[in-house]
């Protein structure tokens, strides 16, 4: 019986903490999502109500939309980045170890401090469109309607690409150089080696780090939020942007729970793969 | 270690975390949120005040200052969580709602213990609404100020465009003499916010009732229908006009609360409507404009936020609810205090609620103390709108308007006005349905 107990009191206190902290929010968010009411007063069931009128009113799904152009953009252009960058990193050169950590330095400033960086210099008179009126350029408006979703992108991107290098240069270290050496003997091309050599041996490094990538950048928010609060309008209004719009910014609780309960299928798809993945690379 | 030795630690440890909060807490620890404004001297002195009396009453205080865009949302959430705190200092938005859920408590006597004929009748009506149970008029905020809204004009470049300030100002002169002063990109003739926050809502609405149109009638289903009507559409057709034609900058779109005055403190913009806080900060930072720039309160025009920016008191234990008030009749009971300490310290970016020190005030500016307002800045207090939560042609406060603008919708919802160019009425007829839902929400049908 003792030993029967004791593996389950050994796990209680993470169990308690998960309960605490996941799930009890979880339910709270379902229970939320299903009733309605003015802010502060007395809630009553409503149903699917919420999730009818998110859906209708074509609010959920252009947020949708938003979240998936900002997402795919912005992961390929890091694993672009971030790849060429861990290409580079790979050769031998002198400040090779330099150009290394300055590179790194966007991944370690804090998401936030980002934002405001961005803010500075891509507002209307910040440092981007000083620079460019000292070439005669006419301002131009980086975070309006045309360009904030590109800046958002562009912010991400610098921000998330040495995650990729680092990543893909840790899966270039490990692949043998004895596999370069009998490619060269067989003839292969550098492009060869590339594609026969380089990125087979690279797959499942690339596919973690950008199905990693890809949830990171798909709850996005700090980095959003700074820079353009959403705007202008629904300009980047992005899933958690509208979530806590919802809930936060209109003070309908209810409804913010709702999107957030429709967005949870498309987080568990990615969540799905991911584990799918690792598990897969353990075995 | 048997697993009964370990069930028996938790437990024990379970009992002393139970056991020991309510013991470490002190016996009288007031949670105080302090809502703060542009002008850190009235910050430093609110606090500073509060902290004096937590001395004095040997109350110990628990302090969070709150810029405003944490504010809302934080008073908001803790409404709905019932978790609120005990007092709240300066706040806009919020009284109105805890009101109206039988949240906080009603300060009618406060008003009497500080003097309840030296306040200006309008801005305790700002504050007034029925009790949740027994339907009587409450006063359940005590307003700190009046902020009146005028506009700021580059004197320098109205004179370069030939003009002169007429005797009564108004908007159509104001978008006149903006037109004439524009010279993009170095300098944009209006700096409207049109962005997320609590100036667009301010200055559209003043817009609004300056040309005659309104937002809430009355508290039926349909009560917002009359923004949906004429002086709307033309207030937003004119903003639209201004937008395209490059009067406004381009960014106003994405401009907070803050960026029209950034706009006007660095030359961007010649004119802006704001309240005082500009000049304050201009004045602070020894800005070489500030002697550039004049207060012209707008005919017709002027938004103030009597009783906006008020202090409450939530429901709680009668010890706590006693000293909450103890604590807001002690930092206005010294009226001179008061005046220096909160307008004066601010440069009248805030205007006094009491009658004895609007006359003090009035005097300082007759002796040519406060040059910078073109009219004696006490005249507005009489004449200007109740900002919120106080809404028009309804004439009381409702919570629907604080939570229509703590929630920015007006901006959030006219951007398409510019990023789309979509049609003013489609525009005034949406808001005016969110206000009629939001209506049905709070009031019922």
């Amino acid at each position: 019986m003792k030993k029967q107990l004791a593996p389950f009191i050994w796990v209680a206190p993470v169990v308690l903490v998960i309960s605490v902290f996941m799930l009890f929010p979880l339910f709270q968010a379902l229970w939320d999502s299903v009733h309605g009411g003015a802010s502060g007063g007395t809630k009553s069931y409503v149903g699917l109500d919420n999730f009818k009128e998110l859906i209708s009113s074509g609010v959920f799904l252009g947020a949708v939309g938003r979240t998936l152009i900002f997402t795919l953009t912005a992961v390929a252009l890091k694993l672009l980045v971030g790849g060429g960058a861990a290409l580079i990193l790979n050769r031998a050169f002198w400040g090779r170890n330099v150009l290394r950590s300055w590179l790194f330095i966007p991944w370690t400033i804090p998401l936030f401090a980002g934002g405001i960086l961005f803010l500075w210099l891509l507002r209307m008179n910040g440092g981007l469109n000083l620079m460019l009126e000292k070439l005669g350029v006419y301002p131009v408006f980086w975070l309006g309607p045309k360009f904030a979703m590109p800046s958002i992108i562009f912010l991400n991107v610098w921000k998330g690409f040495p995650f990729f290098m680092i990543t893909i240069l840790a899966g270039l270290q490990i692949i043998p150089a004895s596999l370069y050496e009998a490619a060269q003997i067989d003839g292969a091309s550098g492009v060869q080696q590339f594609r026969y050599v380089t990125l087979p041996g690279l797959r499942n490094v690339i596919l973690i780090a950008s199905l990693l990538s890809t949830v990171w950048t798909f709850a996005q928010f700090e980095n959003i939020y700074v820079l353009t609060r959403g705007g202008p309008g629904k300009a980047t209004e992005t899933l958690s942007i509208l979530i806590y719009k919802l809930a936060f910014g209109t003070f309908n609780l209810n409804m913010g729970s709702a999107a957030a309960v429709l967005a949870l299928p498309l987080f568990l798809f990615f969540i799905f793969w991911l584990v799918k993945l690792v598990r897969k690379e353990a075995e | 270690m048997g697993v009964k030795r370990i069930i028996a630690a938790m437990l024990v440890l379970a009992l002393v975390l139970v056991g020991a909060g309510p013991a470490m807490a002190a016996p009288h620890t007031l949670k105080v949120w302090i809502m703060t404004t542009f002008a850190d001297a009235q910050n430093n002195w609110v606090r500073a005040k509060v902290e004096a009396w937590a001395q004095e009453a040997s109350v110990t205080v628990d302090i969070a200052m709150l810029p405003r865009t944490a504010y809302g949302e934080k008073i908001f959430a803790s409404i709905e969580a019932r978790t609120p705190p005990d007092v709240v200092l300066m706040a806009e938005p919020g009284a109105t709602l805890a009101a109206e859920l039988g949240l906080t408590i009603p300060l009618d006597d406060v008003v009497e213990k500080i003097g309840r004929d030296d306040f200006y009748p309008r801005v305790l009506s700002a504050v007034a609404a029925p009790d949740a149970v027994t339907g009587a008029m409450r006063i359940w905020g005590i307003p700190m100020f009046f902020e009146i809204r005028p506009a700021e004009i580059r004197m320098d470049l109205l004179e370069k465009a030939g003009l002169t300030i007429p005797a009564k100002p108004d908007y159509e002169w104001l978008f006149k003499a903006a037109r004439a002063m524009n010279d993009p990109p170095k300098v944009y003739g209006l700096g409207h916010v049109l962005g997320r926050s609590y100036d667009a809502h301010d200055n559209t609405m003043a817009l609004i009732y300056s040309y005659g149109g309104g937002l809430i009638a009355d508290r039926g289903p349909n009560g917002a229908d009359i923004f949906n009507t004429e002086p709307t559409w033309r207030a937003f057709d004119d903003l639209k006009k201004l937008y395209k034609e490059g009067v406004i900058p381009p960014d106003a779109v994405a401009w907070g609360d803050y960026d029209n005055n950034l706009a006007l403190m660095g030359g961007r913009v010649a004119i802006t409507v704001n309240g005082l806080s500009i000049y304050y900060k201009m004045v602070k930072d020894k800005n070489p404009l500030a002697e550039a720039v004049k207060e012209v309160p707008l005919t017709g025009a002027w938004i103030d936020n009597a009783g906006g920016e008020s202090n409450f008191v939530f429901k709680s234990t009668p010890v706590k609810e006693q000293l909450g008030k103890d604590l807001l009749a002690y930092l206005m009971m010294d009226k001179e205090d008061y005046r220096v300490g909160i307008c004066e310290n601010s440069q009248l970016y805030a205007l006094p609620v009491f009658k004895s020190q609007a006359q003090v005030i009035s005097q300082q500016w007759k002796d040519g103390k406060w040059p910078v307002y073109a009219i004696d800045p006490t005249q507005a207090i009489e004449t200007a709108y109740n900002s919120w939560p106080t809404v028009y042609p309804l004439n009381e406060a409702t919570s629907v308007v604080e939570k229509f603008m703590g929630a920015y919708m007006l901006p959030e919802m006219m951007t398409v006005l510019f990023t789309r160019e979509t049609d003013s009425k489609k525009v005034a007829e949406d808001i005016s349905k969110a206000l009629n839902k939001l209506l049905v929400e709070t009031y019922g049908k």
